[in-house]
This record gives structure tokens, C-alpha cells and sequence, in this order.
């Protein structure tokens, strides 16, 4: 029998279990991904155990990027996008291009020379994102390198061992023949400068959970931005950016409440003498487990119902929160050394691009749009699926169980 | 150690990244001196296409019939060198890897130092090569035939998803129909379908196709047999039915009970359930009188349900539209985290349904003259005591397992959680697996899920078991633990023991037997055996001792 292909677009944790449930399932997978390296969001979020864990996923998703690094069936392109798709379900024809990548994941061993050498310091223009990153192959940061700025150096193209770095290539274009196409280009957090009154991006102790994930990934621990020490009381904003009807985003995200519960914990794991704060609007505690979670989490942590609206800052290392105080029917402000914006999941600002190019519809909020509310993995077009955070909030496991059921709906159109 | 080991060590440079911490010619030249050592090579890149053509001609020319490789952690190149000496008509299991890199050279400064460990390193794992055998793998052939347990919504989607991936399903179901919980429903968040309508559609579905066999009134008596090998022992109106099948989903959804401890009250005429107030809303006759001022009361029974804040959703909604009048929903939280929920709050809120919220306080709730008043404090007024009155409350209940789940988790052997739901291999990675390979859990008998959420679970046990079976055969490894049934008292320490159930008695041997699909490879009962009878190939006792022995005299 000859092996069916299908391509996939996005290699987050949703495209990644796609793509590893087809290949599984004997089919030949095409995985493109437009940055140098697979893994999506949740490839840069850290791990929230405390003395238990805290069942917050996040180790699900490097095991799959690995299996998907090595699967025989499944062919990675890396700084790729798909420009074109004709064709109908069965007998689809893509154009895909694929910019240099500089660094030749098939040659580079990553055995780290490049760097070493390179005269760009702290940090070096090139290097490896981050231990078990898939493909394992150092990566150009292209704002830094000297001879992509425009100087001359080919240091580490000439002390390369294998050859792997090449700057003179240019864009290639690819042609591919797929019989189906799932598309897993996830989500763009939301932007917390856009609420102004947060001060985020003004304010070096207004973070987001962004970078909060990132942060502790990194340093293992948050420590205030202002001046290096360990903070002392942190605020948490939930919704930010979600269930806001004045942005057009009505909708809850689903990940925001979880995880800020999740930091919350961890933060006074590391040290037990932080005083934690959640204003919120509803609290997202259902989910099997979940509830006795909150409950431990209501020991030590001080749940506020009410959502500020405006944070400033006193002197470089406190902030001053305003909120309205319900319990008090008045507005009040304390002050935190940190806050931290629940930022939620809104789509790729690029989806409308995408979305003409394949020529399937974006839905409410500007996600894809499912064929149907439980269908909604299937699209208007036939032999187009959707996986992930595309279509709508998920947190890891669901995204995993989008993809999951993306690939059966592929596999169906297959046989 | 077996006869005549001739062992091929095979170290990679990594790049220059190994060399520039560890001496890896000194070591090289020291390996050579071992007897059973027959080749020592030092390449740049052992991993490159051209390398690993070269180690492949070595064993054969050189009849190598071991492998040690001291390089990079096995977790990258592993594979590639398994499948070169598989190639050569080795064995790949007969290989043995120290992670050189990783483990000692990166992390350890000072060269001497390095040399030693990394010289030690590998030593360890030539005496280890000395004791490794051969795995065999082999095609066992699966039952593509399905068992689907429950015909509610998740058992149902199962069936049709599998029927369409052609598997042949058998649908078992107690009571005289299918449909499970949505005979009792009024409306189904988010379908614009009734659940009588969307019912018919599954039905039919479900009858058109050939290979979905439904047997109602009946009941799963007993399973014997293996993963991909079942035999299940059915019930159908008193007379008995025996089936094979590969795999088995159970679907048998969930119970649910007012707690009348918590709230200090009994159901009355005008304190009913939800399930009540659908099966009034769907049968227009019921009504005595129309209430005027409804309550839908949230988050007592049970504060952590996203299923009571959609259902109140809905019906507040439907009473709203319905009987005009008053509709409020006392709540503590709403859970709106699933696609929709906040537009159906919004919506619920524009046509006038009216909210409260409670903290940590309960509300009282007391009946009195046909009226139930109800007091809380109010968050959103600045805590101020509301007091109103409702003609009818519809209180939430608690998603409890159901009767039964005790007598089927014996049968099946699988495991229930803390709470009585059936117990998820790992809730987060494989959640519809149960711990026993073969077999699967779907919708609310393993968590509260909502309707899209069982539906979907449903898929994604279908897909579970097409993945398992789809080809109608597996490529295992067998033999990987071996039992010595003459070391072999039959104490049935590995039976207990084993997580899997993954292993029985071989009564023709009088010993223990591990059936191969099953097994895992966890190694408990290697490890529990107490006549050491079992051995895990890859990790037996003399592989873990002769590795032991020599790191004791190189220190
Ligand atoms: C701050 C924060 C914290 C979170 N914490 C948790 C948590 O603790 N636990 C949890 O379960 N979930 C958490 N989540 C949710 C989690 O991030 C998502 O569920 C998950 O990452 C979704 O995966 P995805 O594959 O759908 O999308 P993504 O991770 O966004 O992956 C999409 C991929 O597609 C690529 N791509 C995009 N466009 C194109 C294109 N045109 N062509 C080719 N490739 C393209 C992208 O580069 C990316 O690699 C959190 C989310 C946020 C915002
Ligand atoms: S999960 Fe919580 S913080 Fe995030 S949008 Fe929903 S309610 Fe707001
Ligand atoms: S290795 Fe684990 S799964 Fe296999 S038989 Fe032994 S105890 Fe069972």
C-alpha cells in the first residue's frame, strides 16, 4: 500500500500529537513549522511542581517533541510556511517555502563549537534555545549575528566540524502532494500593553504569565525585575485580555485561572513567606482533581473577587493596585512588589492570512471556525482539520485531545 | 556470560566536543588490551550515514557479537546504531551505551578526572555486553473486534467512530434502550439539537451500519483471556453469549444524588432536582401552576462542576423565555471555562436573569407557606444580606459513580480513583487508558465531564483502540522477562504485584507466565520475585552485578 501524507501546519504540542497519531497509524506526515524549531508555546513553559505536582502538563509536550524529532514518518520543515494550496481532499497540492535556517538540523550535532567561537557576547548570536530542543540543532539569532546585520564574519561557518552552517542560502520551494491537511498554528498571547492602565511594559514589576513560564524556565525562580531580590507580595490580575467584551474578546481562556493558582503555589513553595493575592472574576476550578487543588490553595492564598483596573507604581519597587473592593462597595488600593497579568490565549494575529490561503473560515473571536460546535475539528473545506488552540482556548491536555481527534478525522477521509 | 563474547567498542568524539575533556586514544589504547575486546574504533561522528555504514561491515566482518558504545546519551542515536546491527544480522538488543558526553564530559572539569570516570563508564558497560541476550520480536495478532460497555453518548460515539475505521463493535447496553442520560435531558449546550433528535440521529447511525452488533438488557459477566485476546462472557436476557474481542471501552456513565446533608433540606414540590426541572420543562402537562420567581442554586452540592453552571445556564434561559417572570441564579462561581459558556452568560444576563453571588458563606435556605426564602450575602453588594423568594428552587446535585462500578472493575480488573470513578492510566497523558492495556475508560464514568466533553472522550477511545488494533497484529518484544520455572515456587508474589496484570499461571510449567502484550516493562516483579525466578532481560541480576562489581574495584 502506498503511504498516505498529510500535512500539518504547526508544530505546537497540538501539530506534534497530530502528526505523531498519523504516523503512528502508518501515514507519511509533513510537519511545517514556521520558526527553526518545533514545541510552540508550551516548549518555553516551566515546570510547576512543588513537593507534589501540580499536574499543570507542561512535561507532556518535550517527550512528544522528541519522538516527532526522530519518527521515521514524519518529516520536519523547519522555517517554513505554506503559500498555496489547491486541490481538493485526497488530492491536495502545496507550495510550501522555507526560509534559510542557516544552521542544517540534518548535519549540526550540536556539539556547540559555533558558539564558542562566535565574537557576539552574552548572549551569543548563536546557540541552542534551550537543552532537548527538537531538531537539536543551534539556532542564528538573527537581531545579533554580525554577517546578518551586514558585517563581515563567517566564524562559525568556517569552524563548523560538519558543515552545518551555510548563510548563502537562500529560500527554497517546496511542492508537496497530500492527500489531507491539519492545521495546528495555535494562538498569540495577549498583548497586555494594550491595556494601558496595567502598565505593562512601562512598570518592570508588572509581568505577564509569559513570562512568568519563561522566567522560571530559565532561572528556575522569579525574582522582582526592579532589583534582583526574591518579591515579597504578588499580586495576580486574572482575565486580562479575556472575557472582555470592549476588546472583542468575549470569551474565557480557560488556562489563566489554572496556571495563576499553579505560580501561586510555587511561589510559596519557594518561599514560604510570600503573600499572594488573586483578584478574579470567577474562579475556573472545575476539572477532575482541580477542586482539591483550590482548596489547598485557599490556605495560604487570598482570593479577591474584583478585577483592578489600574496599577501605578509608587517607587521603583512597589506597585500601588486599585480595585474596587466589593465586600466594601468602594474603591481601594494596596500595594505588591510584583503583579502579575493573567494574560489569556487570543488567535494569530496571521490566522485571517492563513485562513484566505486555505480557504476555510475564521469563526467567532476569530478563531477557525469548526464545521460544527462537537465537529469542530472538521472545516468548510473538505479534507482540512483544525487542531488546538487555532480553533479555541485549550489547555495542553485538551489541545493533545484536539489533535488526537484531528488526526482520526484525517485518517477517516484517508481510507 | 555467555560462550566466546567478542565485543565491538565503538567511541565517537561527538565533533571534538568528547576528546577536549576526556582522552579518549588513552582509552582507546587501554580497551584494546581486553581479551574479549575484538575491535576498538574512535570516529569523529559515529552517528554521520558514512560511520555507521563502517560499524555495520565491522560486525560482520570481524563477527562482533556484542556492542559498546561510549558517546552521547542513547537517547538520541540509540535507534540508529539498533537498527545498524540489525543489519548486520545482529541482535540490536545485544547493545550496551555509556553516555560519555552528557554524563561526564560536560559536566565534569579537569581531564584526568573526566578520563578515569569516563574509562570507568565504559568498562562497566562491557560487562555488562558480556551478560546481555538477545530480545526476539515477534508478531502477535489482535482481535480488531470492539466491546463497547454503556450506550450513552460516549459509548455510542465510540461505536460509530470505530465502526467507521472498520472495526466490528458490540454495543452492550442495560437497560432495554440506548441513550443513557439523554432520555432525561431537555436541551444539550452547545447544540441547537434536542437531545431526543440528536438520540434518533446516533441511532441511526448506528443501525445503518453492518458492523455494530447493540445488545440491550445486557450484561458483562466475566472477561478471560489477554490484551488483543478477550473473551467476554455476556448476559442478554438471562440466556448467555460468548464474544472475542481485542479491546474494551467502558462507558457506563456516572450516577447523581442530592446531597440532603448539605443542604439541610429535603426535595419537595418546590425544591427539585435539575434532572427534574428538564423532565418538567420537556413534558408541558406537569405544570400545576407556572413559577413565577425560579432559583437555580449553584455550587453546594458540589462547588467544583462545570456541568450545574451550564445546566443552570440553559434552563434559566428556557424559564426565562418560557414563563417571562423572574429567574435567578445563586452561584459562587460560574465555571465558563468551555467554548461558549461566557456568551451564554451574557446572553442569559441580557434577557434578564439575574445573578448572585455568595462567598464562603452558605445561603439559608428555608420553605415556607409554598415559598422557599432564600438569604445570602450578596459579593456584588458590598456583602449586603439579600433575602427573596422563589415559588421553586432547582438545586444542584453531585456526580457520584454509579452502583455498579465496583462489581465491573473486578470483572475487567481495572482500577477506580479516590472518588469511585474508574482511574485513568494517567489523567493528563492517557486519559481514556486504564491501567490494563486493552482496555479503556470514556466519558463521565471516569471524570465529570460536561456533554462535549464526554462526546469527545468517546472519540478519543476510539481512537486508543484503532491505534492498538487497527492492523490486527502488534510487533513485540517477547520473552523481555523471563520466568525460570524451576526456580519458580508459584507464591503468586508476581501476580499481586503486577500493575498490568500482566502475568498467570502457566499450569502445564506449574510457573509463573508473562504474557508479552501486557507487560510493560516496569520490572516490579523481577524485582519482587522472591526465588528470583524472574529475570528482566536488558536488567538481570547478572548485568546489574558484574557492572556493580567492577565500579566497587575501580574506585
Ligand atoms: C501564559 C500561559 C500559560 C499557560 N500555561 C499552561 C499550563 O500550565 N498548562 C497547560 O495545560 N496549558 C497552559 N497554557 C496553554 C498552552 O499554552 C496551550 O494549550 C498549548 O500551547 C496550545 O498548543 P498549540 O499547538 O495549539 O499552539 P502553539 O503552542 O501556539 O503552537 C503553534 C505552532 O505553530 C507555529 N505556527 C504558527 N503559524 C504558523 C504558520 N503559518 N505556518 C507554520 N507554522 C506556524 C508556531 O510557531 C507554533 O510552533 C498556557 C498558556 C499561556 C498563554
Ligand atoms: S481562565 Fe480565569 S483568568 Fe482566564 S479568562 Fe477564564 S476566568 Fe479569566
Ligand atoms: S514487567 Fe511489569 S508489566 Fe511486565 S509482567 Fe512484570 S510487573 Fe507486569
Amino acid at each position: 500500500m502506498e503511504k498516505k501524507r498529510v500535512l500539518v501546519i504547526g508544530g505546537g504540542i497540538a501539530g506534534v500529537t497530530s502528526a505523531l497519531e498519523l504516523a503512528k497509524n502508518g501515514r507519511e506526515i509533513f510537519l511545517v513549522e514556521r520558526e527553526p524549531s518545533i514545541g510552540g508555546h508550551a516548549a518555553s513553559f516551566c515546570c510547576k511542581a512543588t513537593d507534589v505536582c501540580n499536574k499543570c502538563s507542561v512535561c507532556l509536550v518535550p517527550e512528544r517533541m522528541k519522538e516527532v524529532g526522530i519518527h521515521p514518518q514524519i518529516s520536519l520543515l523547519t522555517t517554513s510556511e505554506v503559500r498555496e494550496i489547491n486541490g481538493e481532499a485526497g488530492d491536495f497540492r502545496v507550495k510550501i517555502v522555507r526560509k534559510t535556517r542557516f544552521v542544517d538540523p540534518d548535519r549540526c550535532t550540536a556539539c556547540g563549537i559555533c558558539s564558542e567561537v562566535c565574537p557576539v557576547e552574552s548572549p551569543k548570536a548563536i546557540s541552542l534555545p534551550y537543552p532537548g530542543v527538537v531538531p537539536p540543532a543551534f539556532v542564528v539569532d538573527k537581531d545579533r549575528c554580525l554577517r546578518l546585520q551586514g558585517q563581515e564574519c563567517t566564524i562559525c561557518q568556517d569552524k563548523c566540524p560538519t558543515q552545518a552552517i551555510d548563510f548563502d542560502q537562500g529560500p527554497q520551494e517546496i511542492d508537496l502532494d497530500v492527500e489531507a491537511t491539519i492545521v495546528a498554528n495555535g494562538f498569540d498571547v495577549f498583548d497586555a500593553r494594550e491595556k494601558a492602565p496595567l502598565g505593562y511594559g512601562k512598570y518592570p514589576n508588572v509581568l505577564t504569565g509569559l513570562d512568568m513560564e519563561e522566567r522560571l524556565l530559565k532561572d528556575g525562580a522569579i525574582l522582582l525585575p526592579s532589583n534582583g531580590r526574591p518579591p515579597q507580595d504578588v499580586a495576580f490580575i486574572q482575565c486580562v485580555g479575556s472575557r472582555d467584551e470592549h476588546i472583542g474578546n468575549g470569551y474565557c481562556s480557560k488556562i489563566c485561572c489554572k496556571y495563576a493558582m499553579r505560580f501561586s503555589r510555587l511561589l510559596q513553595y519557594q518561599n514560604p513567606e510570600v503573600k499572594v493575592t488573586v483578584f478574579y472574576m470567577d474562579l475556573q476550578n472545575a476539572g477532575k482533581g482541580f477542586g482539591d487543588f483550590y482548596e489547598q490553595c485557599k490556605e495560604n492564598i487570598r482570593f479577591v473577587q474584583g478585577i483592578p483596573v489600574e496599577i501605578s507604581q509608587v517607587s521603583p519597587d512597589q506597585l500601588a493596585v486599585r480595585y474596587e473592593d466589593l465586600s466594601q462597595g468602594k474603591t481601594v488600593e494596596e500595594s505588591h512588589d510584583l503583579v502579575v497579568l493573567s494574560v489569556g490565549i487570543t488567535p494569530r494575529k496571521d490566522a485571517r492570512n492563513l485562513a484566505g490561503i486555505l480557504g476555510v473560515n475564521l469563526g467567532d473571536f476569530g478563531f477557525f471556525d469548526g464545521l460544527t460546535q462537537i465537529e469542530n475539528t472538521s472545516t468548510n473545506r473538505e479534507g482540512i482539520f483544525l487542531a488546538g488552540c487555532c480553533q479555541g482556548p485549550r489547555d495542553i491536555p485538551e489541545s493533545i485531545a484536539h489533535g488526537t481527534l484531528a488526526a482520526l478525522r484525517a485518517v477517516r477521509t484517508l481510507t | 556470560m555467555v560462550e566466546d563474547t567478542k565485543i565491538g567498542v565503538f567511541l565517537c568524539d561527538c565533533g571534538e566536543v568528547i576528546s577536549r575533556n576526556i582522552d579518549l586514544s588513552g582509552i582507546r589504547s587501554n580497551l584494546e588490551k581486553i581479551s574479549d575486546v575484538g575491535h576498538v574504533t574512535l570516529s569523529h561522528y559515529l552517528c554521520s550515514q558514512k560511520e555507521i555504514e563502517l560499524m555495520g561491515s565491522e560486525i560482520s566482518e570481524k563477527g562482533l557479537n556484542r556492542v559498546v558504545i561510549g558517546g552521547c546519551s542513547p537517547q538520541f542515536c540509540e535507534v540508529i546504531f539498533m537498527e545498524a546491527m540489525e543489519k548486520s544480522g545482529l541482535n540490536p538488543y545485544l547493545l550496551s551505551i555509556a553516555n560519555i558526553r552528557d554524563q561526564c564530559g560536560w559536566v565534569h572539569p579537569g581531564k584526568t578526572r573526566a578520563t578515569s570516570k569516563a574509562a570507568r563508564q565504559i568498562k562497566m558497560a562491557i560487562s555488562k555486553a558480556r551478560f546481555l541476550e538477545p530480545i526476539k520480536k515477534e508478531t502477535v495478532s489482535i482481535n480488531r473486534d470492539v466491546l463497547i460497555i454503556g450506550g450513552g453518548i460516549s459509548g455510542m460515539e465510540a461505536a460509530i467512530e470505530l465502526s467507521e475505521l472498520d472495526h466490528k463493535v458490540t454495543l452492550l447496553e442495560r437497560e432495554k434502550v440506548l441513550g443513557g442520560r439523554l432520555h432525561q435531558l431537555y436541551s444539550l449546550y452547545p447544540l441547537e439539537l434536542t437531545p431526543g433528535a440528536l438520540l434518533a440521529e446516533k441511532i441511526e447511525a448506528i443501525n445503518k451500519r453492518a458492523n455494530i452488533e447493540v445488545l440491550t438488557t445486557a450484561e458483562l459477566l466475566k472477561i478471560e483471556g489477554h490484551p488483543g485476546n478477550f473473551v467476554a462472557k455476556i448476559q442478554r436476557d438471562g440466556s448467555p453469549i460468548t464474544r472475542n474481542f481485542g479491546a474494551i471501552v467502558v462507558a457506563t456513565g456516572c450516577d447523581t444524588q442530592f446531597p440532603t446533608e448539605r443542604y439541610g433540606l429535603e426535595l419537595s414540590d418546590n425544591i427539585i432536582t435539575q434532572l427534574q426541572f428538564e423532565r418538567m420543562l420537556k413534558s408541558q402537562e406537569e405544570w400545576d401552576k407556572i413559577p413565577q420567581k425560579i432559583g437555580f442554586m449553584l455550587d453546594i452540592s458540589d462547588e467544583y462542576s462545570r456541568i450545574s453552571t451550564i445546566s443552570a445556564l440553559r434552563n434559566g434561559l428556557a424559564a426565562k423565555r418560557r414563563f417571562g417572570g423572574e429567574v435567578y441564579i445563586f452561584c459562587k462561581n460560574l465555571k465558563l471555562d468551555a467554548p461558549g459558556l461566557e456568551g451564554l452568560y451574557r446572553e442569559a444576563r441580557d434577557e434578564g436573569v439575574i445573578f448572585f453571588k455568595f462567598g464562603d458563606g452558605m445561603p439559608t435556605i428555608s420553605p415556607a407557606h409554598g415559598q422557599i426564602n432564600i438569604q445570602l450575602e450578596d459579593l456584588y453588594l458590598a456583602r449586603e444580606l439579600v433575602t427573596l423568594s422563589c415559588d421553586l428552587l432547582v438545586v444542584d446535585e453531585k456526580i457520584i459513580p454509579q452502583r455498579d462500578f465496583e462489581i465491573l472493575k473486578s470483572i475487567l480488573n481495572i482500577d477506580l480513583d479516590s472518588n469511585g470513578f474508574y482511574q485513568q492510566a494517567n489523567v493528563h497523558l492517557y486519559p481514556v487508558s486504564s491501567i490494563r492495556k486493552g482496555i479503556f475508560s470514556a466519558g463521565s464514568c471516569r471524570a465529570d465531564l460536561d456533554f462535549s466533553d464526554a462526546l469527545a472522550d468517546g472519540r478519543a477511545a476510539a481512537q486508543a483502540v484503532h491505534q492498538l488494533s487497527y492492523s490486527g497484529k502488534a510487533w513485540i518484544e517477547v520473552e523481555k522477562l523471563v520466568v525460570d520455572a524451576d526456580k519458580c515456587a508459584l507464591c503468586l508474589t508476581c501476580i499481586r504485584s503486577c500493575p498490568h496484570h500482566a502475568i498467570e499461571v502457566d499450569h502445564e510449567k506449574q510457573a509463573a507466565k508473562v504474557i508479552d502484550l501486557a507487560c510493560q516493562g516496569c520490572g516490579i516483579c523481577a524485582a519482587e520475585c522472591p526465588a528470583k525466578a524472574i529475570q528482566h532481560k536488558g536488567y538481570t541480576d547478572n548485568e546489574i552485578g558484574a557492572q556493580l562489581e567492577f565500579l566497587e574495584e575501580a574506585i
